[in-house]
Formats: structure tokens, sequence, C-alpha cells
């Protein structure tokens, strides 16, 4: 090998090589969390059918084959696209337009710090599995979901109707107000693991206890998954706390006077939260990427560089879609609250309740120098 | 190359947040103006990143584009009809005022800035943990300890205030 | 200064975040057929018309939605410090410990009264 042909593809290695491999993730992470919302969807009607004893979607088929409802969201978006569109009389265009792409951006947005693998190296070239390793790490995700407020409120707003300015006066406060709890439920964790970059905390949930109990963060402070879970239905508007949207108080909430892909874009930012939501819940509880008992390093001593991404990918998909479960669980299990229900739980409850466990968190580190 | 990007995106959201400023003050209609200063501090947080501040952008998307430019648009959106009075005076008192204001802030840093220029112009590198949330973390709980904890009673009374706002408004409502 | 270079996967990730809505709402207005209808264009309001309450629109004042607000960002400001806090905990030790204590506690004292007030009170 000559000097320069040496020269050159370190050259490529190094520098442009990393640089390829991170526009790829930066596309492709989006790409693929888009992609799962048409399953989502599927798992959310088939799953109504199958709590509600009926058999959910199934008419939907190509040649006599409808794989069980799974083309009913396809026909979904092909129906959305070609669906009149509409701008009410009273509206306020230029807003009118802008709210869903402002819910939309900061929704796609959100995935970008979460690890779906260890980063491997294959022949001196590491690939992470996680668009941005940043020092605020979580941080990242709470700053901009905290975006996504306004698109609600300018849905409201811009629409011209009194529902959806309820609507969306009602959903952005309780948004905003179930933020706080959402973050400070997870103190404890950072508190725990000393750190709030999210793949140093999954590489922290590897390491076993006693030899036997994985350091996950569900077993470290059980109660914070409680809060957080319950902050985050909140914070996607989801059943118990879709009072945004409750029909028969305020028709549909903020996008009322939305219709095809305008109204699509507040469904697929719905979703995207789930995925977010779920994921954050995967790597900061349940060990991200981990596979139980199989710390990474055995599993890339047993399996190689290529496969065992992969199994770690399985890994995350499966622990995130049980979450993604829970959502549609919960839908169709609990009853809606009321309005002032859920801001006394938010404010009076939950709120007392993290800082409590922040403290105790505290005490219990400070007198066990864990 | 880094550092190319690095100064890249620095001039590119500074002429972003220059512009959005300039819309914040000239756009004669509210919500217009709120949109645009919140692109405005985003931009200003993506700045803080180019910088190496990590927690001071994080907090600047955090604290004011996500929380207080939503009680900005939530008061301008939920008044919106209640306040008709226009602001479209070519002189008006509000505007001599901020004109002053401006003149004032302006002149102040462009004394600072001149003050600066005396300096050799190259500053010491930072260390590669500035602006990380412990950096932040020990120079808050070490070093100014005892403004944070004054902070805490700068929010007490802001808590009471907003308190008694709204118990006011609210005896205002019943009768 | 490696690190700030880090952030900049999340700009290209911004840049396509941004490109979606604009090609959705392209693709809608392009394929959907426009045959706008001064009836089908009225807002949505259960079989009033609009010119019933045109002005009381917004005359209720939402004042518990802008005490909700506010309190959000005094509560938001308090969680801002509790992650720099949290993630050297450990280096702070007790004296750390007692500081964030004193703070929150502090601010627990707010909570309380604004409670007592009936702040929360929904009617």
């Amino acid at each position: 090998m000559s000097l320069e042909h040496y020269i050159s593809t370190y050259v490529f290695k190094t520098l442009y090589l990393p640089i390829m491999i991170k526009v790829i993730l930066a596309v492709a992470f989006p790409l693929v969390v888009l992609s799962a919302i048409p399953i989502l969807v599927w798992m959310e009607r088939r799953g109504a059918g199958l709590i509600q004893d009926r058999m959910g979607p199934n008419r939907s088929n190509i040649a006599g084959y409808n794989l069980l409802g799974l083309l009913h969201p396809l026909n979904d978006a092909i129906k959305m696209v070609m669906k009149e569109t509409l701008t009410p009389a009273r509206a306020k265009v230029l807003f009118y337009y802008l709210a869903p792409a402002l819910v939309v951006i900061p929704a796609i947005m959100a995935f970008a710090v979460i690890p779906v693998a260890a980063p491997v190296e294959i022949e001196g070239v590491k690939i992470p599995f996680q668009v941005a390793t940043i020092d605020p790490g979580l941080l990242y995700i709470f700053a901009i979901s905290s975006l996504g407020v306004y698109g609600i409120m300018m849905a409201g707003w811009a629409s011209g109707n009194k529902f959806s300015m309820l609507g969306g006066v009602r959903a952005a406060s309780q948004m905003l107000s179930y933020e706080v709890v959402l973050g400070i439920s997870l103190v404890s964790l950072f508190m725990i693991y000393s750190d709030c970059e999210p793949a140093a905390i999954v590489e922290a949930q590897g390491a076993l206890m006693f030899g036997f109990i994985p350091k996950w963060g569900i077993i470290l402070s059980p109660v914070a998954f409680f809060l957080f879970i319950t902050a985050a239905f909140a914070e996607c508007n989801r059943t118990p706390f879709d009072l945004p949207e409750a029909d028969s108080e305020i028709v549909a909430g903020h996008h009322l006077e939305y219709g095809g892909m305008k109204f699509a874009m507040f469904m697929m930012s719905e979703y995207l939260s789930i995925i977010t939501m779920s994921a954050i819940v995967t790597t900061m509880f349940f060990g991200g990427y981990q596979i139980p008992f199989l710390p990474t390093e055995k599993l890339h001593y047993l399996a190689g560089p290529f496969i065992s991404p992969f199994l770690q990918i399985g890994a995350f998909s499966v622990k995130t879609l049980f979450f993604i479960w829970l959502y549609i669980w919960a839908r169709w299990t609990l009853p809606r609250f009321r309005y002032d229900q859920v801001m006394k739980l938010c404010y009076l409850r939950l709120f007392p309740i993290a800082l409590a466990n922040i403290f105790i968190t505290g005490l219990v580190i400070l007198f066990f120098k864990l | 190359m880094p550092m190319l990007i690095s100064s890249a995106v620095f001039y590119i959201f500074a002429i972003l947040s220059v512009i959005s400023a300039i819309l914040t003050v000239s756009v004669s209609n509210p919500v217009k103006s709120a949109v645009s200063m919140i692109f405005c501090l985003f931009c200003l947080a993506i700045i803080y990143f180019t910088l190496g501040a990590h927690f001071a952008g994080i907090i600047q998307i955090l604290v004011y584009a996500g929380a207080i430019m939503v009680l900005f648009l939530f008061v301008i959106m939920l008044l919106e009809k209640r306040n008709n009075e226009s602001f479209d005076d070519i002189i008006s008192a509000p505007k001599i005022i901020s004109l002053v204001l401006a003149v004032i802030l302006l002149t102040a840093l462009s004394a600072a800035l001149a003050a600066s220029t005396g300096h050799s112009g190259v500053f010491p590198a930072a260390a590669e943990s500035f602006g990380t949330l412990k950096a932040v973390g020990s120079s808050i709980f070490k070093k100014y300890i005892f403004v944070f904890e004054a902070l805490s009673a700068l929010i007490l009374v802001a808590i009471a205030g907003v308190t008694l706002l709204s118990a006011k408004n609210s005896e205002g409502d019943n009768k | 200064m490696q690190s700030t270079i880090s952030y900049i996967p999340l700009l290209m990730t911004m840049v396509f975040a941004c490109a979606v809505p604009f090609i959705l709402i392209a693709a809608d207005y392009l394929l959907g057929p426009k045959r706008p209808d001064a009836r089908k264009q009225t807002t949505y309001e259960c079989g009033f018309t609009f010119e019933e309450y045109e002005d009381t629109y917004s005359d209720r004042l939402y004042v518990r939605f802008i005490t909700v607000a506010m309190l959000f960002i005094l509560f938001d400001v308090e969680a801002i410090f509790l992650f720099p806090w949290a993630v050297s905990f450990k280096e702070f030790g007790l004296e750390g410990f007692i500081e964030m204590l004193f703070f929150a506690a502090v601010l627990l004292l707010g909570l309380y009264y604004a409670a007592k007030k009936g702040v929360f009170e929904w009617d």
C-alpha cells in the first residue's frame, strides 16, 4: 500500500466517513420514526378491536388479502391527501397553515438524542446508533417538546372557533403543567447515574446489583417511573388526560377546523410524541437497548460487531412497543378526568411527590454511599 | 473543518436572529411579533450551542422560548378582542420611551465594546468542560450559592403575587 | 471545542423535520379538489350561526389559564436548577443536599400558600 493511498484512506475514514454516517443517521432516524406511525395506527385500531371483542379494521384489501387490516393506515393516508383543502372563513390563514407544521417539527426532532444500540467499531470506524451525543442529553427532549405547545395554541386560536380556542388553551395549559413533573420526575435518576446523557445512562444500567438484579431505573427509582408515565400520558394528551379533545364538551378541541393532511399532521405529532415518550421510558427505566443480563461488551464478544447492533435494536423496539401498547391499553380502559382534577393532580399531588422522591433518593444515596 | 462548520452555523443564525429581532419590533400584528421573538430566542439558543454554552442554550429554549413566550402568546391571544388601542400613531409616549431606552442600551454596549478592543483580542481557550451541566452546577452551588438561595425568595414572592392576582380576579367573577 | 460540533446532526434533523410539513401541506394542496363554498367554510358551531355570538367569542376571560401559565414559569425555573444539581449531586454531598432542600422548601411554602388561597380550585 503506497503512502498516498494510506493517507487518503485515513482522511476518508477519520473525516468524511463520520460526517457521512451522521448525515445518514440524521435523516434515517426521523424517517424510521415517521414510518412507524402507520403501525401505531394499526396497533391502536386492532388493539381497540381486541379489547372490545370485535374484529377491528379488516375490509381494506389488495387482491383479497387484507393483511390483518394493515392496509387501512395506507388507505387512510391516501384518503387524507386527496381530501379537499378547506380554509374556514374566519381562520387567520397564515397561522392556520403554520400551526400543524409547528406541531410536527418538534415532534420529529425530539427523538434524535435517544440511542437505539451501543456504538460499534468496524475496521476502525466508529458507528454510533444515536443521532447526537450532546451534554444536555435528555434536557434537549424536554426543551424541544416544550416548543410543541405553540402549534397547538396557535391552531386553537387561528381556527376562529370557540371550541378550538378552548381546546387549544386547555391543551396548552395541561402540557405546560405536566412538563414540570415530566422533567423533575427524572431528576432522581440523574442523581443516581450522575449524568443526563441517555447513552451513558443506558450503559450504566447494564451493570448488575448483588450479582443478579439489573441496575435498571425502575428498580432503583420506582416512584419516578409512575410519576413519569403519568406525566407522559398527560403530555401526549392521551386518555385519561385527553380533555383537549373531550368530544362531548368541545367537539374535537384544537384540530376541530382542520381536515385532510393538516388534520393528519396533528395525529402524526400525537403518535410521534407517544413513540418518543415510550422510548424515554425504555431508555431511562428499562435499560434502553440492553438485553437483560447481557451487557454490551459480552454481547459484542458473543455476536460480533455486525449482528449485535441488530439484536440491541430489536430489544429496544420490543421494550418501546410494549409501552406504546400501554398507551393504547389505557385508552380503552380508563375514563377521562375532569379538568380541575387534572390541574390538582399535577400541582398538588405529582409535584410534591416528585420533590419528595428526589430528596428521599438523595438521602439514600448519601447514607449508603451508592 | 469542524471550526469552519461551527462558525458558518454561528453566522447563519446570528443573521437570522437579527432579522427576526427587527421583525419583532417592526411588525404591527402582535402575534406575528411574538412568533418572530420566539424564533429569535431559538436562534440565540443555537448561537449559545455554537459557543459551547450547552446549559445556557438549553435554558434559553426551555425557559425563554418554551415558557415565557407561551405566557406572552397566551395573553395576546386571549385578550385579542379586548384591547383595540392602536399603537399606529407616529409619535406616542411608549415609542419615545422605548427609543430613549434603546439609545441608552446601544451607547452602553458600544462603550463596552470600545473598552474591550484595548485587549489583545485573543482570549484564552475555554476548558473542554466549559458550559456543561456539571461545570454550571458546581459554579452555582459552590460560588454563587447565596444568590441561588436568594432566588428562592424571589420566586416565592412571585408565586404570592400570582396567587393574589388570581384570587382577586375570581372574587370579581363571583360577584 | 469538539463538543459544539456534536450539535450539527441535530441541525440536520431540524432541516429534515422542517421539510416534512411543507411536503405534506403541498401534497395536500396539490392533490385535493378545491371547490370553495361560503357555507362549507363557515365555522363549525353545532348549528349556531356565528353572527349570534361573534362578539362573545373572547368575551369570557380565561384568567385561570393565565394563572396556570404564570405558575408554570415559576416552577419551571425551579426545575431548571434541579438538573445541574442532580448530575453532580454525588460530588456536592450533604452540603448540596441541604442547599437544595432549603430552596425546594421555600418553593413548597409558596405552593402551599397558593393552594390555600384556592388557585387550584376550578369552579
